[in-house]
Parts: structure tokens; sequence; C-alpha cells
């Protein structure tokens, strides 16, 4: 990728969740591009542009371990908050002994991985009263002051591994340079996870049940689904698994 | 890749109809206890009794029935030529609500009558008469039905074989049904096959046979609260699988969890294995993880045992596993452990796909790890295993079944299948116990070798028996006090309290405090013991010495030892202490020096 970025990240404990073990959960083997968007957002985003993520490059051996934690089974209540707003005397805790639950977590541990990922730009402006830019200006004004964040730390909120407990520890790659060498195991090189989650479809729906922040449209979120596939080096070329996950057949 | 995998799996299983009983898409396995008999001369019914008598108790027949499940609910559901003695004939064994099981018959017979213009099919509209001709107070005519009120009944024409439901033209409406009714739940795309299909609100049948979890069946995959539900979606949207995957992966996971060579208990995880397609190891694999005692194993059992044993026995000792497994190596091997948790789901507790061949070595692995000079060889009456099982390892962890830390079996089955470090945990707990009860057995011997010898930066190898050129002190010390003790035996006989219960706990935790102590309490035992024999006070004085200074001398007695040398000090103790009993056992029993004797 001629304008793309490079970053090593790495943690201690990482939980990328299966969507269809949610309740108890279980995590993929390795990260989602999800995941990875979230790491970079964390760093750097405005809404002018988006993250693509490009590649993932697994670094270490797939580790489990498993821990038991107690949790509530109730959310907030958006009802009884529009409520509150309008002065009603409404009780917005969640009591807790009566709304427990010991939830199970299988998790990844001890996880490295290299992204490789670029911008497409959805706004010319650079910032929201600048004047427009051309594609190259733009993109590099963006990338640039991603490097010099992710040189420096700087972060809008602690990057997270699938969920927020699991913080994540990064390091700038510049371009020219190659990650470290990846530990991980011969017998999980050249292997197809099968289907795995990509990312987040928002799509508009007037029935929808999320709401955009900035223009209150109404969207939907769909689940988009590729099927991944581990090379030989440990790397998870994303825009070819997207492209050939459904010319197989299924199974 | 778990839901993937059972998805895979429910191809083979149904191609195996012998083993399992797997239902078909749109059907399922259902307990019958009554029959209802349809006579059509008088267009009545009368009831039967279904169950298997030929036990002690009597056993209900399950059969394939069309319909996935008795749905749960309070709702009143009628199911299609199969339901409960509420539903079929309105009446309920000690019937708390007699008004209710009027309503769920009527609504059964409605649903039925309601059919009949459809199906055209004689059989049906016999049924139909019938249930037009019978009422819920006609039950009171069969004392019987108590009996078999907790069941479900289906129909049969007098005088045929066949039951109502298996006969073809219904079979062939109700196939088309089901490809009808697929279309009404809400579109997506599966994460399972990724095609564009219906998608579950519910995973039927639900997953029976998990210990802890809910008897009736449980879920993994169930979103039975707002906290588990994301971005507004209620329930099977959370994680799209369409319906016939679903069903598949329901099926293929209760199946295995039916059959008992698929399933073991390790701890408190329910677990089952399979291979992709059927192997002989597949059938091997439960006799030794979980193998009966000696005496309760059928000759059958025996021989699988005895093959198990001969290639882990070949591949520990360097083969390759294309030689010595019968089956092909690169077929791939699956473990699932599975627990019930709180709130009636299923959590997994470890998950975990690789090849048969890999999965052996592994194997072989970890036995050769574990491998320790026998305490009890194979003459004695209760001999140690030479591949101790699973929950042999880890009954050493606590007094009583039941104080083993339940989560330890899924992280030693972890560590086993990917050949990773033991947990610390498992040698804390032994080091525990044998500081506890001061009995260091075979067992606890092994398991302290293996988690010595695969922790990284293990810088000595853990030898099999006592060797005497092994540097470490604590290993040293263990041996010193395993001599020590045997000159207390000697001296005094057996008593109450000797060393080893007074002392073990504080020698192998503070060495320094304690072995000057012993040494000066041995000098009585020693002039005590030989008294009889001079040679014996040389030879083991020799003994002693040999300890102390060899390979190099040992500078000091450390003032404290952590876990791991408090391991080391263990395995020295069971090493020298087999080493000195076994000399006993051979004709110079008095252990005079030959080279003092002239």
């Amino acid at each position: 990728m001629a304008y793309g970025i490079k970053l090593h990240v790495w943690g201690e404990y990482a939980c990328f969740t299966r969507p269809e073990m949610k309740a108890e959960r279980v995590s993929y083997d390795v990260m989602t591009p999800s995941a990875a968007r979230g790491i970079l957002e964390a760093i750097y985003w405005k809404p002018q542009f988006s993250w693509k993520i490009d590649r993932i490059h697994v670094l270490s051996p797939i580790r489990w371990t498993s821990i038991r934690r107690n949790e509530v089974k109730s959310k907030a209540s958006i009802a009884n908050s529009k409520k509150a707003i309008n002065g009603a005397d409404i009780d917005l805790g969640i009591q807790v002994e009566s709304a427990r639950q010991q939830r199970a977590s299988l998790l990844l541990r001890d996880v490295a991985y290299g992204i490789e990922a670029h911008i497409e730009i959805r706004d010319y402006r650079f910032e929201k009263s600048g004047s427009k830019l051309s594609e190259t200006e733009c993109v590099g004004k963006h990338l640039s002051c991603f490097q010099r964040r992710a040189e420096s730390g700087g972060h809008f909120h602690q990057p997270y591994f699938g969920t927020r407990e699991f913080p994540v520890s990064f390091k700038w790659i510049d371009q020219s340079d190659e990650f470290p060498e990846s530990t991980l195991e011969a017998k999980d090189r050249e292997k197809d996870l099968g289907f795995m989650l990509h990312d987040l479809d928002f799509v508009e729906n007037p029935k929808g049940k999320i709401i955009e922040s900035n223009r209150g449209r109404r969207l939907d979120a769909q689940p988009r689904f590729y099927r991944a596939f581990i090379d030989n080096a440990g790397v998870i070329d994303v825009n070819h698994c997207l492209e050939t996950s459904f010319s197989q057949t299924a199974l | 890749m778990i839901l993937q995998a059972l998805n895979d799996l429910h191809s083979r299983l149904i191609a195996e109809e012998k083993t399992y009983k797997i239902a078909p898409d749109g059907f399922s396995v259902q307990k019958i206890t009554f029959l209802v008999v349809l006579d059509p001369g008088s267009e009545t019914w009368s009831i039967m009794d279904f169950q298997d008598r030929s036990g002690k108790k009597p056993r209900s027949k399950t059969l394939l029935v069309p319909g996935k499940g008795k749905p749960p609910g309070s709702g009143i559901t009628p199911c299609f030529l199969w339901d409960n003695t509420g539903y079929l004939l309105g009446y309920k064994k000690d019937d708390p609500k007699p008004e209710r099981s009027v309503e769920t018959f009527e609504a059964s017979r409605a649903y039925h009558l309601g059919l009949e213009k459809e199906i055209s099919d004689d059989g049906f509209s016999l049924l139909c008469r019938c249930f037009e001709n019978w009422s819920p107070e006609q039950a009171s005519e069969y004392p019987d039905l108590n009996e078999v009120a907790t069941g479900f009944g289906i129909f049969q024409i007098r005088g045929e074989t066949e039951f109502l439901h298996n006969r073809a033209p219904i079979q062939k409406w109700w196939s088309n049904q089901m490809e009808s009714s697929e279309t009404a739940a809400e579109m997506g795309i599966c994460l399972i096959t990724g095609e564009l299909r219906p998608i579950a609100e519910l995973h039927e049948p639900k997953i029976k046979g998990v210990k802890d979890a809910q008897g009736a069946g449980a879920l993994i995959v169930s979103y039975n609260a707002d906290a588990y539900e994301s971005f507004g979606k209620k329930s099977g949207m959370n994680g799209p699988v369409s319906e016939g995957a679903a069903q598949r992966y329901s099926k293929s996971l209760n199946a295995l969890l039916a059959t008992d060579k698929h399933r073991i208990q390790v701890g408190d995880a329910t677990t089952v294995f399979w291979t992709e397609k059927p192997t002989a190891s597949e059938d091997c694999l439960k006799q030794w993880f979980e193998g009966a005692a000696e005496k309760d194993q059928s000759a059958q059992d025996k021989a699988l045992l005895q093959s198990m044993e001969n290639a882990v026995r070949r591949l520990s000792e360097g083969g390759s596993p294309e030689n010595i497994l019968e089956d092909d190596p690169k077929t791939r091997f699956f473990i699932l452990g599975l627990t019930g948790q709180a709130g009636g789901r299923i959590g997994v507790r470890f998950w975990h796909q690789s090849t048969l061949g890999e999965f052996m070595e592994k194997l072989a692995q970890h036995h050769a790890d574990l491998k320790i000079e026998r305490q009890w060889g194979d003459g004695a009456k209760r001999p140690d295993p030479e591949f101790p099982k699973i929950w042999q390892l880890l009954r050493q962890t606590g007094r009583e079944s039941k104080d083993v830390p339940p989560n330890l079996a899924g992280t030693l089955m972890r560590s086993i299948l990917d050949g990773t470090p033991y947990p610390q945990l498992l040698a804390n707990a032994v080091v525990n116990r044998i500081r506890a009860d001061r009995e260091i057995n075979y067992l606890r011997a092994a398991i302290l070798k293996g988690w010595l010898t695969r922790l990284p930066n293990a810088k000595h190898t853990i030898p099999m028996t006592y060797d005497k050129t092994k540097p470490d002190p604590s290993y040293r010390l263990g041996a010193l006090f395993a001599v020590l003790e045997k000159t207390q035996q000697d001296a005094l006989g057996d008593i109450n309290a000797g060393i080893r219960d007074r002392f073990y706990a504080s020698a192998s935790a503070t060495p320094a405090s304690v072995f000057p102590r012993l040494l000066r309490t041995y000098q009585h035992h020693l002039s005590k013991a030989s008294s009889q024999n001079k040679g014996y006070q040389i030879y083991r004085e020799r003994e002693v010495q040999s300890i102390l200074a060899e390979p190099e001398p040992l500078p000091e007695f450390p003032s404290h030892l952590n876990l791991r040398d408090q391991g080391l000090f263990a395995i020295g103790f069971y090493h020298k202490r087999t080493d000195l009993w076994r000399k006993k056992d051979s004709p110079e029993s008095k252990e005079p020096d030959p080279e003092t004797t002239n």
C-alpha cells in the first residue's frame, strides 16, 4: 500500500467475542478486522475518513485461558432515562443482587498482531470549516497526524482487544520496516479459520434501532462475515479473503 | 469454528445411523411412553402403554417424530401427531389446572382437524374422527394412564405396523411444510455456512447431557437477557445462524453427548471428542482418558487399551505417527469441553482441533514428561499405573474429590493438548497436599516431575530414578531426608510419628533450621541400628557422605526453598526412598558393605 500504515500491537489478554457465543464468551482465534479498526480509531479518527484494514499479521502463538466473572444481566433503560429527564422520580440504578449473572469467558493469552491499513476519505475538507484538498494531500495529512500520535502514544481512549478490559500496547512501524518475526506455531499456519466476523455494516433503515448521533438517521447494524485464511507466514490478507469468501462452496 | 466443526460432523453421523440416532431436518427424537391406537371400525381410540418393560424400571422408547421439539413456555402449542397426555387426551396426572388441559386438548384437536383437508390420507381422516369422538372425561376409563403420563404419545391404526406419522403421504406433506415455513423467519447471512438463509431465533434442539447444566436441555447460543443483546437486535439475530445449520450442529452435539464412546468427564467439564472420519483411535480414547478399574474392563476394552498403550509407548520413544497409528495421522481430530453455567447456559471450557497424529504426539509427550520410576511395580497388589489418567492426577490435589479445584481440569487438559507448561496451581496443590499428609506417592512425584520438566528455563532434566550426579541441593536434601528416615526406621522399627510426620514440612521449606537437628538424632539412630551389624554403620555413613559431597560438596543448608525447589525435594525423597526399598527386597537385605565384611 502506497499510503498505508503499519502498527504493531500486543497485550496480555484478548477477547474477540464470537457473535454466536456472546453470553458465555468464546473468542475467535485471531483478531477481527473490526477489532483492528477499533484500535486504530482509538489512536486517531475523524468523521472525514474511515479506516480500511488490509492485512493482519499474527505474531504470537494462539494460547487460551478461561475465566469466570460476575456481571449483571440488565442494561440501562432508555425509557426510564427519558422519564427521569422529564422529571419523574425513578430509580435508574440496577439492583445487583437480583440481576447478578456469572459468565464464563474463553480468552486469548499473550497476543501480538501487526495491523496494516489504509484510509478512505469521505470528506475532502480536512476540517469541517476548511477547503477541499486533493486526495494525496488529504491522505497525507491524516496519516502524518496518525503517525505523530502513534509514535508518541496519543489516543482518545485506551485501545482494547475486543473488549475494553484488555488494553493494547502499540508501536509505530515504518512502511519500509518489517514486523517482528511471527512465532505462530506451524499447525496454525496455512489454516482455514472458517467464517469470521469481518465488520458491521450500518445500513439505513427507517425501522432501525441505532440512531446516528450527528445526523439522526436510523440505522441497522448488519454483520458481514468473511472466510479468513492464515497463510504460511502468519498473515491474513483481509482483502483477498473477502473477495474469495463466497466464491467457494459453503462448508 | 466450534459450530462449524459440529455442522460438518452432521453428515458423518447421518451416514452411521446404527450408532447415532440423528433426526433429519424438520424431525426430532423424542421419548415415547404411550401409544394411542385408532380403531377404524368404531372411530374411537384406546390407549396402550408403549414403554420398554424388559429392565427393572419401565423405560421410554426414543423415536423419530415430526417437529423440532416441544416448545417451552406457557403458550398453547400443539405438536403434529405426537404430544403429551394433556394435549392428546385432555388429561394430566394430578392435574393442578384441569381447565388448561381441556384447552390444550381442544387446541390439538382443532389443529389436526384444520389440516384434514390439506392431508388427503384416510389414516389421518380416521384420526380426525377419533379426535371428534373423544372427550377428556373418558380418560378416567384408563387407569394405566397415570403410569405413562410423563412422556409423549404417538398414533397407530389398529392392525397396522407403522405409526401414523410414518405413513408416506403424511411424511411427504410434512417435508413440504418444512420447506415453506422456513421463509417466515428473517433472512440474514449465516455465520456457519455463509449463505443467505432464514435465521434461527432459537437454536433447537437444546443440548442435553452437559453436567451441571439444565437437564431438560440448555443452549450454547442464547441471548436470554438484555445485557447479551447488541445493536438493538433480538435473540438469534445477535449471532445469525441459519435454521438448518442450527439444527444440524445441535443434533450433532446431542448425538455425541449421548454416545458413550465420545464423551468423558474432565473435572467439571463434560468433554466430547471426535474425528472427522470414523477411526479406530476414536474407539480407544475413552478407555485411555477415563478407563474403568482393571477388573471392570471387558476384554474388548482391554484390547483397545493395550493397542493405545503400545502406540503411546512407541511414540514417546521417538517413532513417527505415520508408522504407528493404524489410522491416517492427518485425520482431523476435535475435542470440546463444556460446562453448565449459571443462567441455564452452556459455556465452552476448552476447544482444540488438530490432527490425530499431532494429538497422539502431544499425548505421548505428556506421558514422557510424567514418566518416573514406579513405587509399586507390576508384581504388587495395586501397581502404579504406567500411564496415569487425568482424573488420577487431579485426585492428588485434594483430600476428597470435591476439594479438587474445579477449573484445574480444563487448564490441565489445555496444557496437555497444547504441549505448554502444566498449571502452577497443580504443582502448588500437590506440594500442599504432601505437606499436609506427608505422603509422596508415584502420582505426586510424577506430577511434580512433569511440571518441573515443562517449566520454561528448565536447566536440568529430572531423571526417572535416583541419580547421584544431580547437583541440585534441594534434590540431594530430599534424598538425604529419605536416608535419615530409613535409618530411624531401622533403629526404632515402626513408630507412631517418625521424622517424616514431624519434620517433612519444615525440612522441605526451611532446611537450614531443621537438618542440623535431624543429623544429630540420626547419629543416635545410627548407633542403635548398627549395634547388631557393624557393616551397617559404615554403609550408611558412606551413603550420607556421598549425598552431601557428590557431585560437588553442598556448601550449606539453604535457609528457604521456593515452590520449584520443594518439588525437587519431594522428587529426591521419592527417588531415594524407592531406591532404598528396592535394595531391601533383594537378597542382601541386611546391607552389609561387601568391602568391610571379608
